[in-house]
């Protein structure tokens, strides 16, 4: 609920910036350019806050202070001044709620106010129809996508990068594998930043090649993963990072990660007001919790186009990988991507002896703690985001990553019933108003599609509960929301599903 | 000087403050997309705004400049900040400039990263001018040349 907020400042500019800010957020603002005009105000009506400023023509402000104090204790009073030094002894008499020294800081004012006024920080959704500033977009183009270190980029690397920037970027991943793939995304996506994996160094040169010749236009294309230095100076794109690590290793990313923000600040795509100022907590272990269900379905993808071709069905378990031989540098390929997910030294003479997947598959069985990996698994809960707010979407799936639940999220009601399907989250949080289809019917399908999975219904329809309701949601929560309320109605979804 | 110095501070202050809002405000959605003439009628405003508090700081700052070769006779021990001041007040100024631009081009779609980034940067300098006024009061204070109210 808005409070009433009276601004007192004698310079025009600055009560007609606040007014307008505090407007914004659903508060009552009453300005005063005097302090004979603010003793007038506060005598007719009640004030919850009042920002004050010393320096006026009339009754100055410390006057006012002093009558506010003694006459309307239910008052918060807020000093805003730059004679703090001067009047530091009047002040101390006075005890105000608070004293800020100009200049100040606009997000330092906006927290004294909602500290003062006793506020939770709300989530506010983008009103519908509100002017859309364009994000930085930033796509990984990685062969290893196609393979089990495809969790390393999905998984680790873009959560990490999109949680280490406060607002303004969309950051994707596509393999270099299939020009018609890439050709798509690069198109639809249009890229401000390409970040180029170039183990393949042939691919990644005919790519940048096409980069060149107009495919798109980037500000500016950085490879990493280099094969060696040597590659690297053939390369017709501008910069060779020496970084042949994997990307498993924090440091790393870090240096890819600021490599990043250096090069969207350098063709001022954005400020560096956008970037948190702590580094994301995403602990690297996240993406070790694999089951050999996960290993199989690893090897499956991998080879899914040799899988066709050879005709082969699938069983539902993972004795199919031990029975199939492919190429052996598919081999080698696999065997490395498992090596950087699973973290495993592996050996020359070792990579000779796995000719087969199942060789492969069988070596990382040896090599690491399976249950252990299998314990952590199950600690983790899924959780889709469906909202059509793509900005509702990152902020809750970064908010649940970093909670550490394994959080998706989509903008479009008909991917969410696929996607329900596919993952069976343990909770989805899904909104009312969907562009493709009704809130209430996507509810149905999910519920026909993934009958475990509990849905908590987000709206600012708050009308619409009833209905929600009786076509099966497990719980309903209007908008706007404290965070801590969304994430507690999670847990306690969460605990129904275990008890 | 002091009356001097605190119209300054509050001259950046009041920029900082202006620019600052009004960015919050378009990243938090406020204005609709079916309505552009309201963005466009604030960001009007606050170049008109913006343009009277800087031409006045400017000249409340050259004035500074005076009393602390002129009358205060301590320049050598202040230049410092006077310099940081200016190198902010310039950066401000082109940021300021470039602002200006997008807004002529009107291009709300194309350079509305820009005019976010100009905002912030805008806010920023004016930030630090304000910081550096405070910092220099309270060295001329230490020094004893400080002539309170």
């Amino acid at each position: 609920m808005g409070k009433k907020i009276l601004i007192v400042d004698d310079e025009k500019n600055l009560t007609t910036a606040l007014d307008s800010f505090f407007q914004s957020k659903g508060h009552d603002i009453y300005i005063a350019n005097s302090g004979d005009s603010a003793l007038g105000f506060l005598k007719k009506e009640k004030a919850d806050l009042i920002l004050l400023d010393l320096s006026m023509p009339g009754i100055d402000g410390i006057e006012v202070a002093r009558t506010v104090k003694k006459s309307y204790p239910g008052t918060r009073l807020l000093i805003l001044t730059a004679y703090s030094e001067e009047y530091k002894q009047k002040l101390a008499s006075i005890e105000p709620d608070g004293i800020m020294t100009k200049p100040f800081g606009v997000l330092t004012l906006i927290n004294k106010v909602q500290e003062l006024l006793g506020e939770q920080v709300l989530i506010t959704p983008q009103p519908e129809g509100a002017i859309k500033f364009k994000p930085v977009k930033i796509l990984f183009i990685d062969s290893s996508i196609d393979y089990a270190a495809g969790y390393i980029i999905k998984d680790y690397v873009l959560p990490y990068i999109k949680l280490s920037w406060s607002r303004n970027i969309e950051v994707e991943a596509v393999s270099p594998h299939s020009s018609s793939a890439i050709h798509e995304k690069i198109t639809h996506f249009k890229p401000d930043i390409i970040l180029l994996s170039s183990v393949l160094s042939m691919q990644a040169k005919n790519l940048a090649k096409e980069i060149e010749q107009g495919l798109c236009k980037p500000k500016e294309v950085i490879l990493y993963n280099m094969p060696d230095e040597e590659a690297a100076k053939e390369s017709p794109l501008a910069a060779y990072y020496d970084m042949q690590k994997s990307l498993m290793d924090p440091d790393y990313l870090d240096r890819l990660n600021e490599l990043i923000k250096d090069t969207a600040l350098k063709h001022n795509l954005i400020d560096k007001t956008a970037f948190n100022r702590e580094k994301p907590r995403l602990p690297a272990e996240s993406i070790k919790q694999f089951t050999v269900d996960d290993i199989a379905n690893f090897v499956k993808n991998a080879i899914s186009e040799e899988l066709e071709l050879k005709g082969v069905t699938l069983k539902d378990d993972t004795s199919f990988i031990a029975d199939l031989g492919v190429d052996s540098l598919q081999t080698i390929q696999l065997t490395m991507a498992l090596e950087e997910v699973f973290g495993i030294e592996l050996p020359d003479e070792d990579v000779a002896k796995l000719q087969t997947i199942g060789d492969a598959v069988n070596y990382i069985k040896e090599k690491v703690n399976l249950e252990a990996f299998t314990k952590r698994k199950k600690s983790q809960h899924k959780i889709l985001i469906v909202d059509d707010q793509q900005g509702m979407c990152n902020f809750l799936e970064n908010y649940f990553l970093t909670k550490g639940y394994r959080a998706m999220s989509t903008t479009s009601a008909k991917k969410a019933v696929s996607m329900a399907a596919k993952e069976k989250p343990d909770v989805i949080l899904l909104d009312i108003r969907m562009p493709d289809m009704d809130g209430i019917d996507t509810l149905k399908e999910i519920k026909k599609q993934a009958p475990m999975s509990k849905v908590i219904m987000v709206s600012v329809a708050s009308e619409r509960e009833k209905d929600a309701q009786q076509a099966g949601a497990d719980a309903f929560i209007a908008k706007p929301f404290p965070i801590a309320y969304l994430e507690e109605a999670v847990i306690k979804k969460v605990k129904e599903l275990t008890s | 000087m002091n009356e001097l110095m605190h119209e300054v501070i509050n001259k950046f202050n009041t920029i900082n403050i202006m620019c600052g809002t009004l960015a919050l405000e378009i990243e938090a959605g406020t204005f609709p997309e079916n309505n552009k003439a309201l963005l466009k009628k604030r960001l009007k405003d606050l170049v008109e705004n913006i343009d009277k508090e800087f031409s006045q700081g400017k000249m409340l700052l050259a004035e500074i400049d005076s009393m602390l070769k002129d009358v205060l006779h301590c320049y050598s021990e202040t230049e410092h900040f006077l310099k940081t001041i200016k190198s902010s007040v310039c950066l401000l100024e082109t940021r300021f400039s470039s602002l200006k631009d997008d807004l002529t081009k009107n291009c709300y779609d194309t350079a509305a990263n820009s005019i976010i980034i100009s905002l912030h940067a805008i806010e920023e300098k004016a930030l630090a001018c304000g910081i550096v006024l405070n910092e220099l009061k309270g060295a001329l204070i230490k020094s004893g040349k400080y002539i309170k109210k």
